[in-house]
């Protein structure tokens, strides 16, 4: 397929979601996007690691129910953006003696950069997780965090809102400034981020 | 609120292996008990083995092109992970739609490092195999290059590059952004942390003395006391309990390969 496919890169669903044709994203049914949010190519999605109904350990007292509900893998706010080569994956434990995969939210006006491998067990609103980085398993983002390039959040760690942390392992290096996060200041250019995609 | 559709099936085959045009698919070895992802890419002349238990995400890539490529039994190879290296110098330099995943850094020690026979003699009867060896975990977005020996229960976490001839050692542990280098040699029960290359060090695993309220109940239950636990070992093996348990969980998730189409 070339770069650029006549029809457009971008595939645009009723909610606004702006999805590349060139993602790749497992497992659809398990993941919500809120809406307006923007996945572009080469993105590895895990939706086909959801957590699994209860499983055998549980019939005898009581039956499984029918999962009408489709067990969410992944949810993904507003005007979040997720960059090429991204990986998103839920994370997974062992509770128990049953391991399963635990649900991936992430939240509005969140930004995920190139290659950044996301494991974590929630991103908060207005997150931004540079280039290359990595949070481990279920790690916690807070709102209004930033994660710098080639951070490596270490798995379980909760980044408070408001702190930049960066390095190997991540440590909190700063915080972020004054009015961060407002519209059309830094870190608040979530909704110019989306309206350029896709344009040609 | 919306949930997405599922995909049609031309958009998700677009990797370049499944075009009748592609570069050759790899002879694969399967142990039945392996569980490989749909979308797995195998390209190659030399074989590809893989042995019992084993999970290969999907995304994951294998470029036999250098020489044969072994993964034991019980490894997991995470999404987007690439193990040997496309023809040409390395992975980013191919034109396919899905390759520029390799992180530059790789490309430039690769063509620094491959005057060697081996890599110029490839498909000229010089091969490098690749070997991985058991309950080894590779994490997204990782490399191992030709030439590269992963020793057992080693776990490479995401974006690390093992570059080629490297040598991981048995219970290491290479950390997220990590590179061993060229020939590079890990011992076995290090710790490869930090940026670039990295700083190491050893896991615990001296033994150690029951802990206080151990000998406590010890002596009211008038047992003899528990002799002393090597600790990193009890660790490693619960570690590698947990992998066991995550690997049959997958089994059962990942939509494995054959199911339309048969390797």
């Amino acid at each position: 397929m070339p770069p650029k496919a006549a029809k457009g890169e971008y595939i645009e669903t009723d909610t606004g979601n702006k999805i590349s044709r060139r993602s790749q994203i497992h497992g659809t049914q398990h993941i919500i996007l809120g809406g307006k949010t923007v996945i572009q190519a080469e993105a590895v999605i895990r939706g086909d690691l959801y957590r699994l109904p209860s499983t055998a350990s549980t019939d005898p007292s009581n039956p499984p129910q029918p999962s009408n509900a489709p067990s969410v893998a992944i949810t993904v706010g507003r005007y979040s953006y997720i960059s090429k080569s991204a990986v998103l994956r839920p994370p997974s434990r062992l509770h128990r003696g049953v391991h399963s995969f635990y649900p991936l939210k992430i939240g509005d006006h969140v930004f995920v950069g190139e290659s950044a491998v996301i494991e974590a067990a929630s991103l908060g609103n207005h997150v931004h997780v540079g280039a290359g980085a990595t949070v481990g398993s279920m790690a916690i983002i807070k709102d209004f965090a930033v994660v710098l390039d080639g951070a490596v959040v270490p798995p379980g760690m909760v980044v408070p809102s408001w702190c930049v942390v960066g390095g190997r392992p991540a440590r909190i290096v700063g915080e972020v400034g004054e009015g961060y996060g407002v519209e059309g200041a830094e870190g608040g250019m979530a909704r110019e981020r989306y309206r350029v995609v896709g344009r040609p | 609120m919306a949930t997405l559709k599922p995909p049609p099936a031309s958009h998700r085959s677009s990797s370049s292996s499944h075009t009748p045009t592609g570069p050759p698919k790899a002879p694969l070895k399967v142990d039945p008990s392996a569980t490989i992802a749909d979308t797995a890419v195998f390209q190659g002349t030399y074989p590809v083995t893989v042995g019992a238990g084993t999970v290969i995400h999907p995304r994951a890539r294998f470029y036999a092109f250098e020489g044969p490529i072994f993964v034991g039994d019980g490894c997991i190879i995470s999404e987007k992970a690439i193990i040997g290296a496309a023809p040409g110098t390395s992975a980013s330099t191919r034109p396919s739609p899905s390759s520029s995943t390799g992180p530059s850094p790789t490309s430039s020690s690769t063509d620094v490092t491959l005057s060697t026979p081996q890599i110029q003699g490839q498909g000229q009867g010089q091969e490098t195999a690749t070997r991985i060896s058991y309950f080894v975990t590779i994490g997204p977005h990782s490399t191992v290059l030709p030439g590269a020996n992963v020793h057992s229960s080693a776990t490479i976490e995401s974006l690390v590059t093992i570059n080629r001839y490297a040598d991981v050692g048995a219970h290491s542990k290479i950390c997220s952004g990590c590179q061993v280098p060229v020939n590079g040699s890990v011992p076995e029960w290090t710790v490869v942390f930090g940026s670039g290359v990295g700083q190491r060090r050893k896991r615990a695993r001296i033994a150690r003395e029951p802990a206080p309220a151990v000998m406590v109940a010890a002596q009211v239950a008038q047992l003899p006391v528990p002799p002393p636990a090597p600790e990193g070992k009890i660790i490693e093996d619960a570690r590698l309990m947990v992998l066991q348990k995550e690997r049959e969980v997958l089994g059962r998730m990942i939509v494995p390969a054959g199911a339309g189409k048969k390797k």
